[in-house]
C-alpha cells in the first residue's frame, strides 16, 4: 500500500499511530479557487520516474505506476512467486477516471486556429488532427494500467477492472473472493487505485454534493493504492504463507442518488448482505469503517448503522481513515482492509483513525472501547447511489 | 459444487445497432448478410484514410425515456440513451417490473464515459492568449473541459442511468476493460446470479466513439480500415485482404435471471449463460499475444466453467475484427483448443456486418448468438472473399447457414491483453 503517509502498510500505520494526516498543501498546481486547496498527495513517487519505461510512459500516469508498485509488493508480501501458474493468478482493479492529459491535445488545437485565432473547424479536420497524441484515446482506457501491471508481473488469469469510485475498489475484492472460492484462481491480486491529483480530478470531486454544515463540507482528495494478495485459507496455510486476515464477506446494493431513504436503504443492504455472507451477526463486529466522505450522505450511512447495528450498536467503534488519507476513491476500500488488518493485528483504532463525526451519531460516544478486535466491517459508496461493504475478520476468529 | 445448483438463463434481450433500432431487426438484417456499415455523416471526413463507420440513426435516440430519471438525464449521453433504450427492450421482453423484490435486481454494464469533443478542444482554445501563452489559472480553473461533460465523462454514468431508469436496487458493477467490458459485464451479471447475490441482472454495455477526436485517435495507431471498394466492402475478418476494423457504436442489453425464478413467474426463456471465463495476455499493450495465450486460456476457462467438453460446442461468434493479427491469432487459438475438430465447428464474425463497437461489442454479439441459436441460424462472415492461408476454419462465408445448435461460444477481446469468453446455450431446458 502507498499512501501520503508512507510507501508501505507499516509506514502509513506508523505514521496514523502518532496521529499524522497525509493532508497538506496542493503545491504541484495552484488550486485557489477549488473547494479544496489541501490533498493527501504521494509525492515523490515513482522515485525512478517514469523514463525507466519509456515504451509506455506516455500513456502511464501516477495511477499507473502506484498500482504497477503495489500489485509487486503484494506478490513479493505473499510469497506467491513462482509456485503459481501465471495463468492461475488474478488480478481485479478498482480505477477511477481516467482523463486525457491537456499536453496531448493541446499541439492539435493550436494547429488548428483560423486567421483570426478562434478554433476553425475545417483546419482541425485537415491538419490539427494530426497533432493529436496518437494514443490519446487509447490512454484514457480504465484497462490500460491494470493490463500494464498484468505484462510486468506475467499475470494471465481472471481479470476485471471496475469504474469509478469507492465501490469499484469494493468490487475489485468481492470478485476476487468469489473467484477464489470457485476455484478460478489459486491467488487474486486485488485492490484499487485512486486518480492522480491534477485541476480536472480537483474540478470533478467538487460535483459531490456538500453536506449543509462545516462538518459535513466533504472530504479532501487524497492519492494512493491499495492492493492485496488473496488465496484460500487452506492453500495459503498449505504453503506456509502467513496470513494476515481473512475476508469473509461482501456485499452490495443500489439507491438512488439525492434520496436519503434510498442510500440508507442501499448501504444497510450492503452491510447486511456482507455479513450474512461472513455468517456473522452485527454484534460480531467490533469496528466499523465507514465510508464517511463528508458529504451529506454521512447521515444516511449513520442511519444504515443504526438500522443494521440496532440495539448492540454500542459495541461497535466507529472509525474512518480519510481524515487521515484524504479520499482515495477505488483505492479506499482496499486500503481500509489493510488498516483494519493493521487493527486487528495490532489490537486496536485509536487514535490511528478518526472517529467519523457524522457517523458516529449514530452512537454518540462511539470512541473506542476495551475489548478484543476480531471482525471489521468496511463500508464504500459513490455520489450515484451504489453501496458496498466488506467483512475483515482476524484468523483467530475463525478458529 | 453447489453453486451449480443455480442456473442462470436469457429472459429479456434488446439492442441499438447499425443494422437496427431493435434486436429483431439487427438479427434479421444480419440475416440477409447486410452490412451498416456507411460513410460517416455526423462529422466531416474529409482529410482522412478511413471515412466509415457503423452510425446508428439519430432520430432512434429521441425514443429514449429518461423523463424518470431527474438530474441523471443530463448525464446520458448518445451512448447511454442507446443502452436505455436496449434496456427497454430487453426489460419489456422479460417483464421485468414484474418482480416485486427490487433489491434482488441489479445491473452490470461495460461502458467508457463519453470521449472528448471537438467543442472541447474549441473549449480548451478560449484560454490561449494568443501570443504564445496561456491563461492557465482560467484553464486549470475550468479544469480543462467544462464542467457539464463531467459525469458524461466518467465510465459508472451508464450504470447509475439504468439502474434508476429501471428501479435496480440490487447489486451493481460498471466494468471498463476496452472491448472485453460488456461480455466481461455479462460474465459477472451471471456470476451474481448463481452466487445468490441477486435474481435477476441487466446486463450489457455501450459504446458512441464515433466522433471526431476518438475517431481519430484510430486513425492515427492505424488500427482502422483504409483500402475498401466501399464502405460495406471494408470489414472483411478472416478474408486475405482486411487491412483493420471499422468503428461502430451501439449498446445491447440482456435480462439475465435464476432459471427457477424465471419460470415461477412464466418469464420467456430465450437461452441460457453457461460458462464465463476470462484472462490476461501478459504480453504487450498493443499486440496480442502471437500463439492467442489469451484467447485459448479464456475459452478453455469458459467451458471449464459450464462443465463442458470441447465437442460439445456447435458454433463460436468471434471476436473477428478484420485486423490481420486478431483474425490470425484468433484462429490459432480455436485450433489450440478444439484441435482436428476446429475445422468442422462454424466460426463467424458480426463484425463483418456491424463493424467494431468497442465496449458494446461483446453484449450485441452475445444477444445475436442466442438469437442465432434459438432460430437454428448461424450468421454470416460477409466480405469473404479470399482466403488466408493462415485463417483456414469454416468462417460461414456470406450466407448465413441453417444449423440446429445448442452450445456457443462468444468471444470478445480488449485493447491491452483482456480476454473474456461465453459459453450459452440455445435453451434452459
Amino acid at each position: 500500500m502507498i499512501t501520503a503517509l508512507g510507501r508501505s502498510p507499516d509506514e502509513t500505520w506508523k505514521e496514523l499511530l502518532a496521529g499524522r494526516s497525509g493532508i497538506g498543501p496542493i503545491t504541484d498546481f495552484d488550486a485557489r479557487g477549488f473547494r479544496w486547496q489541501a490533498a493527501a498527495q504521494v509525492r515523490g513517487f515513482p522515485p525512478s520516474g517514469p523514463a525507466s519505461q519509456p515504451k509506455w510512459a506516455r500513456i502511464a500516469d501516477l495511477h499507473t505506476y502506484l498500482l504497477l508498485q503495489c500489485c509487486g509488493d503484494a506478490l513479493r508480501a505473499a510469497g506467491v512467486g513462482s509456485s503459481v501458474d501465471p495463468e492461475d493468478i488474478g488480478l481485479f482493479v478498482g480505477m477511477g477516471t481516467v482523463d486525457y492529459k491537456l499536453p496531448d491535445l493541446v499541439p492539435a488545437v493550436l494547429a488548428s486556429r483560423g486567421g483570426d485565432g478562434s478554433f476553425d473547424h475545417a483546419a482541425f479536420f485537415v491538419r490539427g488532427f494530426e497533432r493529436l497524441y496518437p494514443l490519446f484515446a487509447l490512454s484514457m482506457l480504465n484497462n490500460v494500467s491494470a493490463c500494464l501491471a498484468a505484462i510486468e508481473l506475467g499475470i494471465k488469469g481472471e481479470n476485471a477492472v471496475f469504474a469509478a469510485d469507492a465501490t469499484a475498489g469494493a468490487q475489485a475484492l468481492g470478485e476476487a473472493l468469489q473467484t477464489l472460492r470457485e476455484e478460478k484462481a489459486k491467488a487474486v491480486l486485488a485492490g484499487g487505485v485512486s486518480e492522480k491529483l491534477t485541476p480536472m480530478s480537483l474540478a470533478r470531486s467538487q460535483l459531490t454534493e456538500p453536506g449543509d454544515s462545516a462538518e459535513s463540507a466533504g472530504m479532501a482528495p487524497g492519492e494512493g493504492c491499495a492492493m492485496v494478495c488473496l488465496e484460500l485459507r487452506a492453500r495459503a496455510d498449505q504453503r506456509g504463507a502467513r496470513c494476515a486476515v481473512a475476508l469473509t464477506g461482501y456485499g452490495h446494493a443500489f439507491g438512488a442518488a439525492g434520496d436519503a431513504s434510498s442510500a440508507t436503504a442501499a448501504i444497510a443492504a450492503a452491510m447486511q448482505a456482507a455479513l450474512d455472507r461472513a455468517e456473522l451477526r452485527p454484534d460480531d463486529v467490533e469496528v466499523v469503517l465507514a465510508h464517511h466522505d463528508g458529504t451529506a450522505a454521512d447521515r444516511s450511512e449513520a442511519e444504515a448503522v443504526r438500522r443494521v447495528f440496532g440495539a448492540s450498536s454500542s459495541r461497535q467503534t466507529v472509525c474512518a481513515s480519510k481524515p487521515f488519507l484524504g479520499h482515495l476513491g477505488p483505492a479506499a476500500p482496499a486500503a481500509d482492509l489493510v488498516l483494519a488488518a493493521q487493527a486487528l493485528r495490532h489490537q486496536t483504532v485509536a487514535p490511528a483513525l478518526a472517529v467519523a463525526r457524522d457517523v458516529a451519531r449514530a452512537r454518540p460516544g462511539s470512541e473506542e472501547r476495551a475489548q478484543r478486535y476480531r471482525s471489521v466491517l468496511i463500508n464504500a459508496r459513490s455520489s450515484e447511489g451504489h453501496a458496498s461493504s466488506l467483512v475483515v475478520q482476524s484468523l483467530d476468529s475463525l478458529e | 459444487m453447489a453453486l451449480r445448483a443455480r442456473r442462470v438463463a436469457v429472459t429479456g434481450l434488446g439492442m441499438v445497432t447499425c443494422l437496427g433500432r431493435n434486436a429483431e431487426e439487427t438479427f434479421s438484417r444480419a440475416c440477409r448478410g447486410e452490412s451498416g456499415i456507411d460513410f460517416i455523416r455526423s462529422f466531416d471526413t474529409s482529410g482522412l484514410p478511413c471515412r466509415i463507420g457503423g452510425e446508428v440513426d439519430d432520430a432512434w435516440l429521441e425514443n429514449a425515456d429518461l423523463s424518470r430519471l431527474g438530474k441523471l438525464a443530463k448525464f446520458a449521453g448518445r451512448g447511454v440513451k442507446m443502452l436505455v433504450l436496449a434496456a427497454e427492450e430487453a426489460a419489456g421482453q422479460a417483464r421485468l417490473d414484474g418482480i416485486a423484490r427490487r433489491d434482488r435486481v441489479g445491473v452490470a454494464l461495460g461502458s467508457h464515459g463519453e470521449n472528448p469533443s471537438v467543442d472541447e478542444m474549441r473549449f480548451v482554445l478560449s484560454f490561449y492568449r494568443g501570443d504564445g501563452t496561456w491563461d492557465l489559472e482560467r484553464l486549470t480553473k475550468a479544469g480543462g473541459y467544462p464542467y457539464s461533460i463531467f459525469f458524461r465523462r466518467k465510465p459508472d454514468i451508464a450504470l447509475a442511468v439504468v439502474a434508476a431508469r429501471f428501479d435496480c436496487r440490487g447489486p451493481t458493477s460498471s466494468i471498463a476493460s476496452a472491448c472485453a467490458a460488456s461480455a466481461q459485464a455479462i460474465g459477472e451479471a451471471y456470476r451474481y446470479i448463481r452466487e445468490g447475490k441477486a435474481e435477476a441482472m441487466i446486463a450489457g454495455g455501450c459504446e458512441a466513439a464515433l466522433n471526431y477526436a476518438g475517431f481519430a485517435g484510430f486513425v492515427l495507431i492505424k488500427a482502422l480500415a483504409e483500402r475498401y471498394p466501399s464502405p460495406q466492402q471494408a470489414s472483411r475478418p478472416f478474408d486475405r485482404k482486411r487491412s483493420g476494423f471499422v468503428m461502430s457504436e451501439g449498446a445491447a442489453a440482456l435480462v439475465l435471471e435464476e432459471l427457477e425464478h424465471a419460470r415461477a413467474r412464466g418469464a420467456p426463456l430465450l437461452g441460457e449463460v453457461l460458462g464465463y471465463g476470462d484472462s490476461a495476455d501478459a504480453y504487450r499493450i498493443t499486440d496480442t499475444h502471437p500463439q492467442g495465450e489469451g484467447a485459448f486460456l479464456a475459452m478453455k476457462a469458459a467451458l471449464e466453467d459450464a462443465g463442458l467438453r470441447p465437442e460439445d460446442v456447435g458454433y463460436i461468434n468471434a471476436h473477428g475484427t478484420s485486423t490481420t493479427q486478431n483474425d490470425a491469432v484468433e484462429t490459432r487459438a480455436i485450433k489450440r483448443l478444439f484441435g482436428e475438430r476446429a475445422r468442422s465447428i462454424p466460426v463467424s464474425s458480426n463484425k463483418s456486418m456491424l463493424g467494431h463497437a468497442i465496449g458494446a461489442a461483446g453484449a450485441i454479439e452475445a444477444g445475436l448468438t442466442l438469437m442465432g441459436m434459438r432460430r437454428s441460424v448461424i450468421l454470416p462472415t460477409i466480405n469473404y472473399e479470399f482466403p488466408d492461408p493462415k485463417c483456414d476454419l469454416d468462417y460461414v462465408p456470406n450466407t448465413a447457414r441453417r444449423l440446429d445448435h445448442a452450445i456457443a461460444l462468444s468471444n470478445s477481446f480488449g485493447f491491452g491483453g483482456q480476454n473474456a469468453c461465453l459459453c450459452l446455450g440455445r435453451t434452459a431446458d
